[in-house]
């Protein structure tokens, strides 16, 4: 051998020390290349998992009996157990098995330690969680939990079966995403389960109203503020019916604008709006048209078939993997369920049985209130005053740390004994929210799993389901169709209202119970032969005027509905599955009208308005994909609100913006003082400001699409769906999606596109129960699987599966099985 | 007989990154320039690791989501599928030919007469 040069061997040690920092550290975004790139165990072996092997086997500590699963065809997983106990473990482990990176992401979302998988990026949102007490509501709530309970007993099969899977994992098995951050899979924990229940609450919370109440007063005065944002919907379609044959519109007169109430000025100086909303970070800011669940149902005596029917379209954030995941849970002689579950949760949250079938919409009523403290310390308050008296504050300190267990953050949470408390400007506000306090709630999905009918399902979850409140739909084998808006709704004292900031110096202010059940908003087997909800005002004010909620949901969706089963006494479960995408709009067909009559009227005339009007004429109110008139209403009714409602927003800055149903309510009254666009000289009424809307709308968009007859004006090029992983990543992500449906449709559309239809399910409880269904994405949580998005065009489309219901393991067909997994107790363990 | 060696050591760095990992690359590369002490030690290290991950890949390439990972990798990285696997089969050689040469050249500095 040569004398190898001195200069060469410097050369090859720094290129070998450069080379194994970066194979062994993170560099910037990058994780360290040598574990990411092991043609082996880095992320390369991601395709050896992206499809279920056809058999397998596999052992679970504390299962009792052998427990088969069959997946079939469009990736179920069936269980047959021989125990609920041993059904839950195995729900655990094929939960984990299909989508282990969501089950721990959602968990430390709600337990605010995103930090520890994907670094400080995410501390800003740990400390909105930990600040909303929700971490530490689950860690009371698992200290509090009745270990007797079956709730608990069932938990824990859960856990254990998710991490009988997680044990199994080596860097070559587990998900990619773990691969890509550079980290390894935790093992469940009970108190995640709480955790994802917590962040399911603040997912579905719509607790804005004392925010709004307050900024609208403080710019309009109390009356027009409570008349814009009212306690009751004007238009009244309620979810528990009437005995209207349609919707009835109060014939409201909106008062004119006052002079700003100056109690609402004076606390918004010391507690000014925007600090204000953060109070209500735990509840998301959603535009109206991310608010989009729907369920309906029909009686034997309007179905085609005799049988009772039932849809269930619940909207949420649209994300790969789906929020939810399918599957069929079978005990002889006990248990038979199929549906839908979502990762984390022990227990089928929407689905059928034999006997009956359930699916929920938000309630959406007020289960949030505010209270202004009286503190010893404005800046680190230790005690707050209660009727004069000083209590001590809780005060837990908190630490943010990454994955490597380093320090990132500290701050502290302070409690009251309603809940949370924040500093908002120079005032400490503290916050009641029922999901904070719910103990039960996995019981009432159970209960309704072993339910013998729609009466005693709705029964089990009246007594065992708290939070959060859900409009739950039940058909049975019997004919009946039932709804009930169920979960815990506080009574509040003196007049009621929930959306005014209280006074959290006087007990007199805290709640004094909840409604009882038989108050609830409901309906059982009633006359008029079919059911719905959409998120809608569930009672008519005039049944029942008591404060629920404020600022209820438009009722555009619900009417649409009601509208199609109400012109249909022979309803299949097709037409079922079609009203799920119907592209008409109650909004549409109410706006239209009164948009020709000004653009065609008017003096002088107005070219461009007429133009619009025009055009506008020529559309059937239908939002298709291939329609190239929708946008063009869409943007007269985007620009219209600022300059309708411009009271409110007098600096152009932001602020509360009453809904549309307020817009409609006004199209009545021609003259109103809110037609006025304060921005001009003159003095406009309804027809005025319409045309000069429409024109600047068409000009608007022959500026950005050019003319009419342009591609660009395609109702498809306006409005997608955009499907995120659960990381954001644009590979994983399916974006762009186009769809049909528009604002306030059935299936609405929003401007981001990342909400929408999360599980379409239309159920007939004939002999034997048919069912079909479909979600955005697919079984697997794995990108690099088929199965990752192979639903995806079906949804799309508005099209349905047929779901697979075998009684046994061996009445699944070969050709309907795509795998097969034995589970087995841990030998010796049981 | 040195594309037998070649083979043999490419043969042990693909089981042993099966076994241990990616370090298992530089480690054997340094244990054979050690052991060799050839001038073309380090260039027949970095081969026979080019050679071990390159199998390795295409084993992985016998599965149908390979291309599906391919194209997805071109969108999580700033170059395209098939570049971030010619990344995976450099770093290995690059890992193996630096380790070896680093050896030979402690070996021969160890070697060379003093003053």
């Amino acid at each position: 051998m040569r004398r190898p040069s001195v200069r060469g061997t410097v050369a090859a040690g720094l290129v070998l020390v450069l080379t194994a920092f970066v194979a062994q550290r993170p560099v910037g975004p990058l994780p360290a290349l040598g574990p990411l790139l092991d043609p082996v165990h880095g992320i390369w072996s991601a395709v050896t998992t992206a499809e279920l092997p056809a058999e397998a086997t596999a052992t679970i500590d504390g299962l009792a009996a052998g427990t088969d699963v069959r997946y079939d065809d469009r990736g179920v997983p069936h269980i047959f157990a021989h125990s609920v106990r041993d059904a839950y473990r195995a729900l655990g482990y094929v939960v984990a098995r299909d989508r282990l990176f969501q089950l721990e992401l959602s968990a430390r979302a709600g337990g605010g330690t995103l930090t520890e998988l994907v670094g400080a990026r995410a501390l800003p949102l740990d400390q909105e969680t930990r600040a909303s007490g929700m971490p530490a509501s689950a860690v009371e709530r698992v200290a509090r939990i009745d270990t007797s309970s079956l709730a608990y007993a069932l938990s824990t099969a859960y856990v254990d079966g998710a991490n009988a899977y997680i044990r199994t994992l080596t860097p070559a098995t587990q998900p990619i995403e773990y691969t890509l951050l550079g980290r390894r899979p935790k093992p469940m924990a009970l108190i995640d389960v709480f955790h994802l229940l917590n962040r399911m609450g603040a997912t579905l919370a719509t607790s804005g109203h004392e925010l709004t109440q307050l900024e609208a007063s403080a710019r309009v005065g109390r009356v027009a503020a409570e008349a814009l944002f009212p306690m009751h919907a004007p238009i009244v379609e309620p979810i528990q019916p009437n005995g209207s044959n349609g919707a009835r519109t109060e014939r409201t007169v909106l008062p004119a604008a006052g002079a700003p109430d100056t109690t609402a000025v004076a606390l918004l100086r010391t507690t000014p709006a925007g600090a204000l909303s953060s109070l209500l970070a735990f509840a998301p800011t959603r535009s109206d048209d991310a608010i989009g669940s729907n369920n309906w149902a029909v009686a034997p005596s309007r179905s085609a078939t005799g049988h009772a029917l039932l849809a269930g379209d619940p909207h949420l954030e649209l994300t790969l993997p789906s929020i939810w995941y399918e599957a069929h849970l079978v005990v002889p002689d006990t248990l038979d369920v199929y549906g839908v579950t979502i990762p984390g949760a022990p227990g089928i949250i929407i689905g059928f049985t034999k006997a009956i079938a359930w699916t929920f919409t938000n309630t959406g009523a007020d289960v949030t209130d505010f209270y202004l403290e009286t503190v010893d310390d404005a800046r680190a308050p230790t005690r707050y005053q209660v009727d004069g008296a000083w209590r001590p504050v809780t005060v837990r300190p908190q630490q943010y740390r990454d994955a490597t267990g380093a320090l990132l953050a500290t701050d502290t949470v302070r409690f009251t004994h309603r809940g949370p408390m924040r500093k908002v400007g120079a005032r400490w506000v503290s916050v009641r929210w029922t999901v904070l306090e719910s103990m039960r709630v996995l019981e009432g999905f159970e209960a309704a799993s072993h339910a013998p009918t729609s009466a005693a399902m709705l029964d089990a979850m009246g007594q065992l389901y708290e939070s959060p409140a859900q409009n739950m739909l039940t058909i049975d084998t019997t004919g009946t169709i039932a709804i009930r808006s169920t979960g815990r709704y506080p009574r509040r004292p003196d007049i009621g209202r929930g959306d005014l900031l209280r006074d959290g110096s006087q007990s007199a202010n805290d709640w004094i119970g909840d409604w009882p059940v038989t108050d609830y908003p409901q309906a059982f087997r009633p006359a008029q032969g079919f059911l719905s909800s959409a998120n809608q005002e569930p009672f008519d004010p005039k049944a029942q005027p008591r404060y629920f909620g404020a600022n209820w949901e438009r009722p555009w969706r619900a009417m649409q509905i009601n509208r199609l089963l109400r012109a249909d006494s022979a309803v299949t479960a097709d037409k079922m599955r079609r009203i799920q995408t119907d592209p008409g709009s109650a909004r549409a067909d109410l706006f239209v009208p009164a948009l020709l009559a000004a653009g065609r009227s008017g003096s002088p005339a107005n070219a461009k308005a007429e133009r619009a009007a025009t055009l506008l004429a020529e559309w059937d109110r239908r939002y298709v994909r291939e329609n190239r008139r929708a946008v063009l209403f869409e943007e007269i009714m985007r620009q219209l609100s600022p300059r309708l409602w411009d009271e409110l927003r007098p600096d152009s800055a932001k602020g509360p913006v009453p809904t549309d149903m307020m817009t409609a309510v006004l199209l009545t009254d021609s003259l109103s003082t809110w037609w006025d666009d304060h921005g001009t000289a003159t003095v406009e009424h309804r027809d005025d400001l319409l045309r000069r809307v429409m024109a600047s709308a068409l000009d608007s968009l022959l500026a950005a699409r050019g003319e009419p007859t342009d591609d660009r004006w395609r109702w498809d090029q306006a409005r997608v769906a955009n499907i995120k992983h659960l990381l954001g990543l644009p590979a994983f992500s399916r974006n762009g999606v186009t769809v049909q449906g528009g604002p306030a449709t059935i299936w609405p559309s929003t401007g981001d596109g990342r909400h929408g239809p999360s599980w379409r399910m239309v159920v007939e409880m004939s002999s034997p129960r048919q069912a079909w269904g479909t979600y955005p994405g697919g079984q697997s949580g794995n990108p690099l699987s088929p199965r990752y998005d192979d639903r995806l065009a079906a949804w799309r489309e508005g099209r349905l599966d047929t779901l697979r219901v075998p009684a046994t393991a061996d009445a699944l067909p070969a050709a309907q099985q795509r795998a097969h997994l034995t589970l087995t107790p841990t030998a010796g363990r049981r | 007989m040195r594309m037998i060696s070649l083979g043999l050591l490419a043969f042990a760095m693909a089981l042993s990154t099966g076994l241990i990992g990616w370090m298992a690359v530089p480690t054997l590369a340094l244990m054979y320039a050690a052991k060799v002490q050839s001038d073309r030690a380090a260039i027949d290290a970095a081969l026979a690791a080019a050679a071990a991950w390159l199998v390795l890949l295409l084993r992985m390439a016998a599965f149908p989501a390979f291309g599906t990972l391919l194209k997805q990798l071109g969108q999580l990285f700033p170059v395209p599928g098939v570049a971030v696997a010619g990344l995976t089969v450099a770093l290995a050689a690059l890992l193996a030919w630096s380790a070896a040469r680093l050896t030979l050249g402690v070996i021969g500095m160890r070697r060379a007469p003093r003053g």
